[in-house]
């Protein structure tokens, strides 16, 4: 379970609050969307929540862990953090090696690590990849390996930021299957407001770092004036209609 | 561009090498590290005008490359701007020392033709023994391997953390350039004035990326001061192979084998 209560914080060096007393909760197995205009501090909560801010203010609690320095490891144990730009999660020469990466720094026998890394190329349909070179995968093909890269930690919770940007139709439709299929806890921050109605049963608005809305997904995606006076438009699914 | 696409294709084609399959790879990474140590310094203690056994000392280069299909020709394409630098080092020593100790015909060859060849040689040698295990050995083996060697820790983050880094800054150069070129596409290079700003903006713009990488190595567990790949230790192989290799440089390093060669045909 995820639990942030009043929670503020502040970038070094700015004298604007990104966030300012927010609180929300979420139970384990739910798929939480993250919407908001940009620099309404969508990111800025995910990076609270995995501890590359520790500065802020108030309590976020992840399984009972308050996230502070000491409990740093075993908290990003349980996450695993879909960055925006596969490029930037991806390092490692091969794909093999990338998946292989995390299971291999929490100490994990050789037989665990390979154990590991298959069964999250397999869980997500790209176990063929495993021997390419990262340089030479496409954009979609990047983007499966980045989850399959947090997934080899076998994470109660999964985070995404902004996954379906630069991603194609056919590609995104794959993601959204793959994410649809994958079991635990799972936020997800985007603009991609068609994604979020896909993929999570309730969505947070946030607007100038404040929760504006918190609740069931379908009613906030179908309200045009909540979402046009907070910097965002109806899906394009619901435009149609 | 072509420059910069071909840096960033090298570097992955050598991360791509070092986790490959074959025989060296399978060599446990510290046997490998101490077998480049060794050589490097049995090849700097030889005297600056003994051009011979500066020569035999290849004799292990060209078998690391026939054992790990590894081409000389390409290793040294690859590193021809540091063999120039090594050139441009060595050329001071013909001119400063120039007592002639034969000729060839009518050139006369000084002691300063000889150094500056073994300098030259010596270096090449130094550079392709590390470069061999580099292409054989990944990253994290190396680094791995300095750990068992008592490196320091923050030494051993920050080896790491170069070589991740080079392919960072190289996109970003690969970005900066080809955004440079779309708006300025008469000019040849970059124009000096653009210079001041275009790296500025290629160091800012790096350092962020580079952020974001280190960001995404943390949260998958990695720890600069714990950080190193668990790994069985050396098998049998491996030391097989280590004290093969020693008993080649002892020879190649103390026994005149060309002169014994030589000596037969004499």
């Amino acid at each position: 379970m995820i639990e942030v209560k009043e929670v503020s914080f502040s970038y070094n060096g700015s004298k604007k609050q990104t966030l300012s007393n927010i609180n929300f909760k979420i139970e384990d197995g739910e798929s939480v969307g993250i919407i908001g205009a940009n620099g309404a501090g969508k990111s800025t909560v995910l990076k609270l929540l995995v501890g590359l801010e520790l500065n802020y203010q108030g309590n976020i609690m992840i399984n009972n862990l308050k996230v502070e320095k000491q409990n740093l490891q075993e908290i990003r144990q349980k996450i695993g953090y879909v960055f925006q730009d596969s490029d930037s999660q991806l390092f490692m020469p091969t794909v093999y090696e990338d998946v292989a990466f995390a299971p291999r720094n929490y100490g994990f026998s050789n037989e665990e690590v390979n154990e590991r890394t298959v069964g999250a190329l397999k869980s997500i349909g790209i176990e063929e990849l495993q021997d390419r070179q990262i340089y030479r995968l496409s954009g979609g093909e990047k983007k499966l390996v980045s989850i399959a890269t947090v997934l080899s930690m076998k994470p109660d919770i999964l985070i995404f930021d902004e996954p379906t940007i630069a991603l194609d139709p056919k590609n995104r439709r794959r993601f959204i299957n793959v994410l649809n299929s994958l079991k635990g806890t799972k936020i997800v921050t985007s603009h991609d407001l068609d994604l979020i109605y896909d993929t999570c049963n309730r969505t947070i608005l946030i607007a100038d770092g404040n929760i504006i809305f918190d609740g069931d997904t379908k009613t906030i995606l179908q309200n045009k004036d909540l979402l046009e006076n907070n910097g965002l438009e109806l899906p394009l699914s619901l435009q149609r209609r | 561009m072509n420059k910069i696409d071909n840096a960033i294709k090298t570097v992955h084609h050598m991360d791509y090498q070092a986790n490959h399959n074959g025989y060296l790879n399978t060599i446990h990474p510290l046997v490998k590290l101490l077998i480049t140590i060794i050589y490097i310094i049995l090849l700097t203690s030889i005297d600056k005008y003994n051009l011979v056994t500066t020569l035999a000392m290849s004799i292990y280069l060209i078998l690391v490359s026939m054992i790990g299909d590894l081409s000389i020709k390409n290793a040294l394409k690859s590193l021809k701007v540091v063999l120039l630098l090594l050139l441009i080092l060595g050329i001071a020593n013909p001119i400063l020392d120039r007592t002639v100790i034969t000729y060839i015909g009518i050139v006369p060859i000084t002691t300063g033709i000889i150094s500056m060849f073994t300098l030259l040689l010596k270096g090449i040698f130094a550079i392709l023994a590390s470069y061999f295990l580099i292409l054989t050995t990944s990253i994290e083996e190396i680094c791995y391997a300095l750990k068992m060697i008592h490196m320091p820790n923050i030494l051993i983050t920050v080896v790491m953390l170069i070589y991740r880094y080079i392919i960072v800054f190289l996109k970003e150069v690969q970005r900066i350039w080809v955004a440079y070129q779309m708006r300025a596409p008469k000019q040849k290079g970059v124009h000096y004035k653009a210079w001041g700003s275009l790296i500025g903006g290629l160091m800012l713009r790096s350092i962020d990326r580079a952020q974001v990488v280190y960001e995404s190595m943390e949260l998958r567990g990695f720890d600069p001061d714990t950080f190193f790949i668990k790994k069985e230790k050396a098998d049998k192989k491996s030391w097989i192979y280590f004290c093969l290799m020693l008993i080649l440089f002892i020879i190649l390093r103390f026994v005149p084998i060309f002169e014994i060669i030589g000596g037969i045909f004499i």
